[in-house]
């Protein structure tokens, strides 16, 4: 019931942060006497959260589709030659700065979302890639072998029986993919991409701490919110009903 | 049922599997024996095509396995193993439906043939939705043979499937495989390290070495003429004479008469069992007694020995 609760409180939180930081004005302005417009106004905040979500959704939705894919294939016996690569260039993927990647992506696909959602998907797909992997990895080869001596063929096999035992960990690396690319977000405003990210770059830019702080509270918030959110599933599933064959 | 023609199966250069011919017949008993890294496990897996051989054939009934379609080959045949390998994400009436599921049986034959299943392996009803982890080591595999009869197939493959349980309980479901097998008059073919075991519940034992059959024979053959010293070694040098008095019933060397002195002993029980009881009470005579009460005769220490 607490578990259940904790992503709604920092629902909550988040959503009063959104729509009230205007409203929060003489206070950022006692805060920051020096500043004249001590509150973000270029956006509302509540369309910068909409923009900022739906960057992450996208990146989030194809490196937690993509990641898995390449685990799954490489833990398949045509793919395993390939499970050293593929660990190799998603590692790769999370050491190359999502910075560098943008700076890389702009000159070939332009100003826009596009690059912005190839270096958030690069960065972010690491966790995915391991996780899967090691999820599958760790399904007791006993259980492959008596499934496999039991007649379920290669898809049965993945399918009710591998995922089903790997989700946990698949879900943990899922976790860990969107609260990074939530954080990573923020930089898409260097390429002219709507976030959360806009207010920080702009009071960097003209030396407003207190959009810097606005940008990053809402951030912070929203990163929190998911978390707990993925907290709430993850425990749903371990404590998720055995599989029965007669559910009345 | 199982013709094996010279079958052979090589890793690494070596062979696992060194050109075996094996008949096996409906309704036997077959226990595979010998040493680790004779084979037989490779041999037995072989049958379900888990392992292809590289050369020579495997028959069932007629059919080369490797002519069928794996899954559907599979699911015909019944496969216990040592772990167990039940499904930790599925309750145990899952774990026992898994191949009808598979075959698309209607749900309530589904249900029917569970509910069987956990009577005929002695299973508490009450565990139809516990999870594979609350039970105990011997539940774990009454609930493995369950799931491997649960489509009822005419063949059952069991690699060492008692040998990670204590005695007792493998005492237990020895005897339950023996009655299962007995009123169902299933093929079962079954890996083993544990002579005592194969004597115990085959009615054709074949000892292997380095991928090779040493000797094919029932287990009364196998005691009076080991093949060589690995069957005698298998056998046990000095007890072997013991083992042969195990395989033959206190009923088959009763004989007439009464003594209200002898002490009782039961007509199933096996000669050694009579042998231990004689020596733990320091008699020579017992009387042979049904379990409703019935006076059989008497069973003498000189009976025991077969002339």
């Amino acid at each position: 019931m607490r578990r259940a609760l904790r992503p709604a409180v920092w629902l909550a939180l988040l959503l009063a942060a959104t729509f009230g930081m205007t409203s929060l004005r003489p206070l950022f302005a006692s805060w920051f006497p020096k500043l004249e417009r001590p509150v973000y106004v270029e956006d509302s905040f509540a369309a910068l959260l909409l923009a900022h979500l739906e960057l992450v959704a996208v990146a989030g939705v194809l490196s937690g589709v993509i990641g898995m894919a390449i685990g799954i294939a490489v833990t398949r016996p045509w793919g395993m030659q390939y499970r050293g690569l593929a660990e190799t260039v998603s590692a790769a993927g999370q050491t190359f700065p999502p910075v560098a990647v943008l700076a890389i992506a702009v000159p070939s696909m332009g100003f826009g979302p596009e690059p912005a959602v190839v270096s958030l998907l690069l960065y972010g797909l690491l966790p995915v890639v391991q996780n899967t992997i090691a999820g599958l990895t760790q399904v007791s080869s006993a259980v492959l072998d008596a499934a496999v001596g039991l007649g379920f063929g290669p898809f049965r096999r993945l399918w009710l029986v591998e995922l089903p035992l790997a989700a946990p960990l698949i879900l943990t690396g899922l976790r860990v993919s969107v609260i990074i690319t939530i954080g990573t977000a923020a930089i898409a405003s260097t390429v002219g991409v709507t976030t959360l990210g806009s207010p920080i770059l702009l009071g960097l830019t003209v030396d407003n701490t207190a959009y810097v702080l606005q940008g990053a509270v809402l951030i912070g918030l929203l990163a929190l919110a998911v978390d707990s959110s993925f907290e709430a599933i993850t425990t749903v599933f371990q404590t998720m009903p055995l599989t029965e064959f007669n559910p009345r | 049922m199982i013709r094996l023609e010279q079958v052979r199966r090589t890793y690494g250069g070596r062979d696992a599997v060194a050109g075996v011919d094996l008949v096996v017949e409906r309704g036997a008993f077959c226990a595979l024996i010998g040493k680790s890294g004779s084979g037989k496990s490779t041999l037995l897996r072989m049958i379900n095509r888990l392992v292809e051989p590289d050369s020579g054939r495997v028959l069932l009934n007629g059919d080369d396995v490797c002519s069928l379609p794996p899954e559907q080959l599979r699911r015909q045949i019944g496969y216990v193993i040592q772990s167990v390998g039940l499904f930790p994400h599925w309750s145990v009436a899952r774990n026992i439906a898994a191949v009808p599921v598979l075959l698309g049986w209607q749900r309530a034959r589904i249900q029917a043939r569970v509910v069987e299943l956990m009577a005929l392996l002695d299973l508490d009803p009450a565990l139809a939705e516990a999870a594979p982890a609350a039970l105990s080591g011997g539940q774990a595999q009454r609930v493995g043979v369950a799931r491997a009869l649960a489509a009822d197939p005419d063949l059952l493959l069991m690699d060492e499937p008692f040998g990670a349980l204590d005695p007792v309980t493998r005492t237990t479901l020895q005897t339950e495989l023996l009655r299962i097998q007995r009123e169902t008059g299933k093929t079962v073919v079954f890996v083993t390290h544990d002579m005592d075991e194969a004597l115990r519940l085959a009615s054709q034992v074949v000892v292997l070495e380095q991928g090779r059959v040493v000797q094919d024979a029932t287990p009364a053959d196998l005691l009076a003429h080991p093949a060589n010293d690995l069957v005698r070694d298998l056998l046990g040098r000095w007890d072997s004479g013991l083992r042969r008095l195990a395989l033959r019933t206190v009923l088959a060397a009763t004989r007439p008469g009464a003594d209200a002195a002898a002490p009782l002993i039961r007509p199933d029980s096996d000669c050694r069992a009579a042998l231990s009881r004689m020596a733990e009470l320091g008699v020579s005579v017992l009387t042979v007694q049904s379990e409703d009460g019935r006076h059989l005769g008497l069973l003498h220490l000189a009976d025991l020995i077969p002339g």
